[in-house]
């Protein structure tokens, strides 16, 4: 795993991210609209003479429907080319790796504990690690702080960590930190905890986030590798 | 037929509920998870469509507690695509089938129509470990299964209607598993068919592929992997 590789990691999880997005609300969309044009056809040709009188009224339904199926195909169902690598992650090799692609002068990082946890996609798991370290290297922005790196086995597998010693979440930003999009920050997509719980969920684990004393808490929380 | 429509999407709920109403159906309506729970423990329904991705509880979480709760309806997943590999998860958690957003009313009609029969999977196999363990992991997260271990015994099952897909073991001792599949479709034309084998006979499962059968399992059969094809092959025919 280098630099490189993590790069365009992240810039395929990005794409994947957006397009997975705007899908799934494009799709929300597309088909109310489409069920509300199925049920007016349905009424026009049961209650009136509308269909029969001029052609173009059912022409005009399917081409609707039409429409609507070719807009809902617009972006591409799936985009997975990534071939995936099962491997171990360490906090400190984490941190070594990623901090010079996300740290800052005015950061310190340290490691808290340092156990490999096996995951089933090492990229991926980087991707989401870069993401949640350049949040927490943000929010201690201007004044800097300490960023923490944990890596930890449990019972029922491992967990990745992130923490910093800034102000925290504020209870609404936390509520709404998941929204794809959503941002506290000029000039930031807001889309990088999205893609951080992708890369978790597409392997079966979880992202959280918390508010503890001492600063906020990222987790990528794995379930034991079968 | 009555039907539990559950989406935070307001404006996707009430035009399918309409639609529904149309063909002749009562709907209820849930905006979110706890609240379908609490409408299911007091209205009698005979097919649950939810969404997938929901704030809170989400499609699957609703599935899991819905069979905690002992409550067997079918359940429909809707899903507009976000995050494609928990709804894998669902699908193997014992969905009816899943319909992709936007779809076609009148043939999500039909499907729906068909779950709210709560037609049965048939598993056909001479072996009875392999029959039973089969018709185990369909039941254990309420998909309704039956299990025959002849072929008389499995076109006899299929007679009565109430089976629409029928996982086939291509190997039997008195009949071979294309002879009795196309006995079965000849019976029910709209049959879905699993086919499984322990040994690889390409020929064979070529020969039933080609006359519809819906895909091929080998043995030993992974029981998520089986649920997996039952909904996949339900939601096809949608």
């Amino acid at each position: 795993m280098n630099h490189r590789e993590i790069l365009r990691a992240s810039e395929l999880l990005l794409a994947e991210e957006l397009a997975a997005t705007l899908r799934h609300r494009q799709n929300n969309h597309i088909a109310a609209v489409r069920n509300s044009a199925f049920y007016i056809r349905q009424k026009v040709t049961r209650a009136t003479t509308l269909s029969s009188d001029d052609p173009r009224v059912g022409a005009f339904f399917e081409l609707i429907d039409r429409e609507l199926v070719s807009a809902s195909n617009a972006l591409p169902a799936q985009a997975r080319a990534r071939t995936v690598q099962a491997g171990k992650l360490q906090a400190s090799m984490v941190g070594s790796l990623l901090w010079p692609l996300v740290g800052d002068a005015r950061c310190e990082l340290r490691i808290l504990v340092d156990e490999p946890v096996q995951v089933p996609d090492e990229l991926g798991l980087a991707v989401a690690l870069r993401c949640l370290m350049a949040n927490a290297v943000e929010a201690l922005e201007p004044a800097g702080g300490v960023v923490t790196l944990s890596s930890q086995r449990t019972a029922g597998g491992g967990f990745l960590e992130v923490r910093n010693d800034g102000n925290g979440f504020e209870p609404e930003v936390l509520e709404r930190a998941r929204e794809p999009f959503f941002s506290t920050r000029e000039g930031h997509l807001g889309v990088g905890l999205n893609v951080a719980a992708r890369a978790i969920a597409l392997n079966g684990g979880r992202l959280e986030l918390q508010q503890e004393p001492g600063g906020a808490v990222a987790r990528l929380l794995l379930a034991e590798v079968g | 037929m009555k039907v539990l429509i559950v989406d935070d999407e307001h404006a996707l709920r009430i035009t399918l509920a309409a639609n529904l109403e149309l063909a002749g159906a009562i709907t209820v309506e849930a905006s979110d998870g706890p609240e379908a729970l609490r409408l299911l423990s007091t209205h009698e329904v005979d097919l649950v469509i939810t969404d997938f991705q929901m704030p809170g509880m989400n499609g699957l979480e609703l599935l899991r507690a819905m069979r905690a709760r002992s409550i067997e309806i079918p359940v429909i997943m809707m899903t507009a695509f976000a995050l494609e590999d928990q709804l894998d998860q669902a699908i193997g958690g014992g969905v009816f089938a899943v319909l992709s957003k936007p779809f076609d009313v009148d043939r999500a009609w039909r499907l729906f129509a068909r779950a709210a029969e709560r037609p049965a999977v048939l598993v056909v196999d001479d072996a009875p470990e392999v029959l039973s363990s089969c018709v185990e992991s369909l039941r254990a997260v309420g998909v309704r299964a039956e299990s025959a271990s002849t072929a008389a015994e499995a076109l006899e099952r299929v007679r009565t209607g109430t089976v629409d897909v029928c996982v086939l073991d291509l190997c039997l001792r008195e009949t071979t598993g294309d002879a009795l599949m196309e006995g079965l479709c000849a019976i029910a034309p709209s049959l879905q068919v699993i086919a499984v084998s322990g040994y690889q006979l390409p020929a064979m499962v070529q020969k039933m592929l080609s006359r519809g059968a819906q895909t091929f399992l080998p043995k030993p059969i992974d029981p998520r992997e089986l649920v997996r094809t039952v909904a996949f092959a339900r939601s096809r025919r949608a």
